[in-house]
């Protein structure tokens, strides 16, 4: 199944941003973990409708999820669960009518070279990702 | 951060032998109050193969109310939903939860071989329940406290088992929520001390056991008896003299403070009004919860009207905090108190917010400088600066200012040198029943008058 979101208007979107910190694994190397994560993102994302972007930098998660509401909510909740990272900080729960990330079940930036599909900054991604990038700059001097 | 999928697997929550599905919560598929305290009772065994030791986590949301009083009751449910989701997620296959009430959740660990399993758990689970969800479109942050007992250390019961993880569980949320807190035997015996206490403190008005004290303040400008204030005492039949820190903050809580103050203040007026000099005055505190109250006018209006008492010998004293309270409110009221004749101070001046907004804004007569600073005037250089500067605002305000505290005669002539024109302490006397004030006053006036006499001779 292709991504909606370029190809048939959304009815009722829901995008949710948020950062967080890894947690460390000595055993797991963090390119395998976030390699995995991907894979998963990637794998889960498009049968449910979501796309969206995963920044990783410092030791930071910034991620971005778009699509319908209430399979953004059972993601997001997934999410939370997940034992890699902790500290999340919710920065915008929105309804935008058009998708930033509709091209990707989940794109990927960072410092470490770990999956294909870099995004290539396009017009509506544009500021969200801006939003990714600075949102894990804020956070670097809060440690706690 | 993605949606892989959870590192542990669910357990099932309803594996207990007794446990049918029936039994567990709609809302949240734990199991309900009752199954889980016949689970609890079922595992309270003790004797010849019992008192296997087993752990119970009291948790409580520490944010509930507000998500269901700002978002509504369909999002408070979807919190307790996704909640028991998440505690779920957390607990060991063989362990139980159970939704007990409202946002109280209980889980039983069974197979415990080691005290730091629970306390791991209880981590897992304030860490877990920290993290936002998502609901309805609202990112939703709710936390949680963990109250932790253990069987048969603890309680060999289950009512009492319950009850020890719950004190756990409140003083958790006492020091500041999102924490864990083991069971302590001193958490039981305070809190039996408190029941205690609560139980005495209401029946106090009604067995007669408060009382008023009277310390006298001195008009330095004329060295003359100016009033007295009126303090509060509880004279218990076993504790003797409490002292007004021991149970007004519990009055305070459990909202006795409002009778209580009534009854300081109509009792405080009649005793003035009997007293042999009219020129005296009373002032009577009076706390944030009265202040907040629309009445306190009407109250003193009836007190004065009971005792005869004539309102400019009245003096009214709050705290910056009880103004800060409800501004509005307690402006409203501070002028409606003036209207009446009565006259207001602002005690404890310094120790708290010490906004000098409080100054301009509300209608006062006195300030009172707190005894922290009156009992280093004489040997802090800042202290004594901070009380000029205090009473030439006053001065300047048109305020007179008493600095209470006063122990020493170095002090006084300190306060004297730094414009104070009232002061109230163990120099000049201590607090005294009320039964010998009209010895004071009377000794007072022998005073005046042999100082008098040496003047004139």
């Amino acid at each position: 199944m292709s991504t909606p979101g370029t190809t048939t208007p959304d009815a009722a979107l829901r995008r949710v941003i948020y950062v967080s910190h890894a947690v460390a694994d000595p055993a797991q190397p963090m390119e395998a973990v976030i390699g995995s994560i991907l894979d998963a993102a990637r794998r889960n994302n498009a049968r449910t409708g979501v796309t969206g972007a995963l920044l990783y930098s410092q030791r930071r998660f910034a991620q971005v999820l778009e699509g319908p509401p209430a399979a953004v909510e059972r993601i997001f909740e997934t999410i939370q669960c997940d034992l890699r990272h902790d500290h999340v900080t919710v920065l915008e729960v929105s309804s935008p009518a058009t998708r930033a990330f509709g091209d990707w079940s989940m794109a990927f930036a960072g410092d470490i070279k770990a999956a294909p599909g870099d995004i290539h900054p396009a017009a509506p991604s544009e500021r969200v990702l801006a939003i990714l990038q600075q949102a894990i700059r804020n956070t670097e001097a809060a440690t706690a | 951060m993605t949606h892989a999928a959870p590192t542990a697997a669910a357990p099932s929550v309803a594996t207990d032998d007794l446990d049918a599905p029936s039994r567990t919560d709609s809302l949240t598929g734990l199991l309900q109050r009752d199954a889980l305290l016949d689970a609890l009772s079922r595992r309270c065994v003790t004797g010849p193969g019992g008192g296997t030791p087993f752990a119970l986590l009291a948790l409580d949301l520490d944010r509930f109310k507000a998500v269901n009083d700002t978002l509504g009751h369909p999002v408070g449910d979807a919190l307790l939903r996704a909640v028991g989701r998440r505690i779920r997620g957390a607990i060991r296959g063989g362990d139980l939860a159970g939704r007990i009430g409202g946002d109280e959740f209980a889980i039983l660990l069974p197979q415990l071989t080691a005290e730091a399993e629970a306390t791991a758990l209880a981590a897992r689970l304030v860490e877990l329940l920290a993290r936002p969800f998502l609901l309805d479109g609202h990112s939703v942050v709710t936390g949680c406290s963990v109250g932790i007992a253990v069987f048969p250390t603890d309680a060999q019961e289950a009512d009492a088992l319950l009850r020890c993880a719950d004190l756990a569980l409140y003083q958790a949320k006492a020091e500041g929520r999102g924490d864990q807190r083991r069971f302590q035997p001193v958490l039981r015996a305070r809190a039996e001390e408190r029941r205690r206490m609560e139980a005495d403190l209401r029946a106090a008005i009604g067995l007669g056991q408060f009382e008023l004290h009277y310390q006298p303040h001195v008009d330095l400008g004329t060295g003359a008896l100016a009033g007295f204030e009126a303090l509060l005492r509880w004279r218990h039949p076993q504790r003797g003299l409490v002292p007004p820190g021991e149970f007004v903050p519990l009055a305070e809580e459990i909202g006795l403070i409002v009778p209580i103050g009534e009854w300081v203040l109509r009792t405080a007026c009649r005793e003035a009004a009997g007293w042999p000099d009219a020129s005296l005055g009373v002032s009577v505190n009076v706390s944030a919860p009265q202040l907040a109250r629309r009445d306190l006018a009407a109250q003193v209006r009836a007190a004065l009207a009971a005792s005869g008492l004539a309102p400019h010998r009245l003096e009214l004293e709050v705290t910056e905090t009880a103004l800060l309270h409800d501004a509005s409110t307690a402006l409203a009221t501070c002028e409606e108190l003036r209207a009446l004749g009565v006259r207001i101070s602002l005690d404890d001046f310094g120790t708290g917010y010490s906004s000098l907004t409080q100054l301009r804004s509300f209608p006062l007569d006195r300030v009172k400088i707190d005894r922290s600073f009156v009992s280093d005037v004489a040997t802090r250089a800042e202290s004594a600066a901070i009380v000029r500067a205090v009473a030439g605002l006053g001065a300047s305000l048109g305020l007179r200012t008493t600095a209470e505290g006063v122990e020493t005669a170095a002090q006084l002539d300190q306060l004297v040198a730094n414009g104070c024109t009232d002061a109230q302490g163990f120099l000049f006397s201590r607090p005294v029943p009320a039964a010998e004030v009209l010895a004071l006053i009377a000794r007072s006036k022998r005073q005046d008058a042999a100082a008098q006499g040496r003047i004139s001779a």
